[in-house]
């Protein structure tokens, strides 16, 4: 190495005081802290969506049986209706008196005829119809618990909202129409005439819920014999000829004048028919079968105005008439 | 503390001082404003040290960082001076230091030569920067780096002789 070389080597260097070095030392370790404590603050950044996922989560929780307990969208067969029952069934359970228990039967009563409704206003599959039967069954069946529990006394202690039920069957009955099938027209119409049947109506009922609870089946069977043995023909052919008595008074009462030809035909098509059946019965000597007919025909011809159209607009003031006269 | 805070901290305390002179000669040896640009500096490249791709040299990264602060420092100074004129090496500015009567007659040798020739100098001896460093730091090519190095000493040899 030359001298020039060790000349160059040799050129003056300075290092950094040590006060100044020992401020630049401390100055990055408190950077490294800011950023790691930066780091720390971003983690509990991160942690302020907690709340609110639970609040998500939670009013999810919450609403979602609240729609399903009110909304009378979720109907039978609904992914939510086995919610919305549950929450009844919570609601009967912490009912403190009898009273109470029975207005909250009435209320579900009523919330089931809601439902039947909405229903009612979109029937695409035999589904629809056999949801549509249930719940109407278990409205009627609702109502007859609200009147048992109240000490069989109809009425009295509950404010039983008969007419707004009638009407709302009433709704259910125009909604479906007499073109629909005939076993949801008599559920329908049945269900209608059990509203109105107030004092015989509970009775009714009484007898349903202890037939519904009994397991015996061996006295359900030893009774129809016994039915069959007694059977009358003479009384059934009595019910029989007024049966057709009041469907052709009804005949008499509705004309083509008020109500669509179209439907009128239909109506009394079925009526005939029904007729034809209970004569076949009596033949059979099938009573089981005769009384269930003579019923259901019955109601359909009680409640007929409600499920063919009328001619024109404002069908509820005929509503009283055509059923006060031909029905019983 | 992390692995590339440790990391980072074990760079400084290796090129502290390589930066430290490199500034020192570039501001006229003033040791105030070389302590105070050498410790932006290293404040400067903790910051962007999340950026670094390590498989870069660091001394590469830091020196690149200082001169880019010093050009900064010369532009908001409003000085003359530009980074490539940097080195002042005149019997004024070594008045700062005490140098030896050797040193001296060196410097104001080094002086004398073109300011690439007076970089390249001071890059290899001082800040002890292989040709190939030098040559990335001043954007050229590591030939051309060379020739000018071999230039630079020959013709100081002529001068000192």
């Amino acid at each position: 190495m030359d001298k020039l070389n060790i000349k160059l080597n040799k050129l003056p260097r300075a290092r950094m005081g040590f006060g100044k070095r020992t401020k630049l030392k401390f100055s990055l370790y408190v950077l490294i802290w800011q950023k790691k404590s930066r780091l720390f603050l971003l983690g509990l950044k991160n942690l302020k969506h907690v709340p609110a996922a639970l609040l998500v989560l939670l009013s999810l929780v919450f609403s979602i049986p609240a729609y399903a307990y009110n909304s009378p969208r979720v109907t039978e067969g609904h992914i939510l209706y086995p919610v919305k029952k549950v929450i009844e069934e919570v609601e009967i359970k912490t009912a403190s008196t009898e009273i109470e228990i029975a207005q909250k039967y009435e209320k579900f009563s009523e919330r089931r005829l809601d439902e039947a409704k909405v229903i009612s206003e979109n029937i695409d599959s035999d589904e629809d119809r056999e949801n549509l039967s249930k719940t109407i069954e278990a409205a009627v069946e609702l109502q007859a618990k609200a009147e048992v529990t109240t000490k069989y006394v109809p009425g009295k202690a509950l404010g039983l909202e008969k007419n707004m039920q009638r009407e709302k069957l009433n709704s259910i009955a125009e909604a479906v129409g007499i073109e629909e099938k005939e076993e949801l027209i008599e559920d329908i119409a049945e269900a209608m005439d059990q509203i109105d049947l107030k004092e015989k109506q509970t009775k009714f009922f009484q007898e349903r819920l202890r037939n519904a609870s009994t397991t015996i089946n061996t006295k359900e069977n030893e009774r129809k014999e016994q039915k069959k043995e007694n059977f009358d023909d003479l009384d059934y052919s009595q019910k029989a000829e007024e049966l057709k008595e009041s469907i052709n008074s009804l005949k008499t009462e509705f004309t083509s004048e008020d109500f669509e030809e179209k439907d009128l035909e239909t109506l009394f098509e079925r009526l005939d028919r029904r007729v034809e059946k209970v004569d076949e019965s009596i033949g059979e000597k099938d009573s089981k079968n005769i009384n269930g007919l003579i019923n259901s025909t019955k109601a359909i011809t009680n409640n007929a105005e409600h499920f063919i159209k009328k001619k024109g607009k404002g069908n509820s003031g005929n509503s009283s008439q055509g059923r006060g006269k031909s029905g019983k | 503390m992390s692995r590339e805070d440790k990391q980072f901290i074990a760079n400084y305390n290796k090129y502290l001082d390589k930066i430290y002179n490199y500034i020192w000669y570039r501001v006229a040896f003033d040791k105030t404003v070389t302590e105070d640009l050498c410790s932006e500096v290293f404040l400067k490249a903790f910051k962007a040290y999340d950026n670094f791709d390590e498989s870069r040299s660091f001394q590469s990264w830091i020196y690149a960082i200082a001169k880019n602060h010093l050009s900064n420092y010369y532009r908001t100074r409003g000085r003359e001076v530009d980074i490539e004129n940097a080195l002042n090496l005149s019997c004024e500015t070594l008045e700062k230091i005490n140098t030896k009567i050797e040193a001296e007659e060196l410097f104001s040798e080094i002086d004398k030569l073109d300011s690439y020739s007076k970089e390249v100098i001071i890059l290899k001896y001082v800040d002890e920067l292989s040709t190939k460093e030098i040559a990335e730091l001043l954007e050229k090519e590591v030939n051309a780096v060379r020739v000018q190095l071999s230039r630079a000493i020959a013709k100081l040899k002529e001068q000192v002789n």
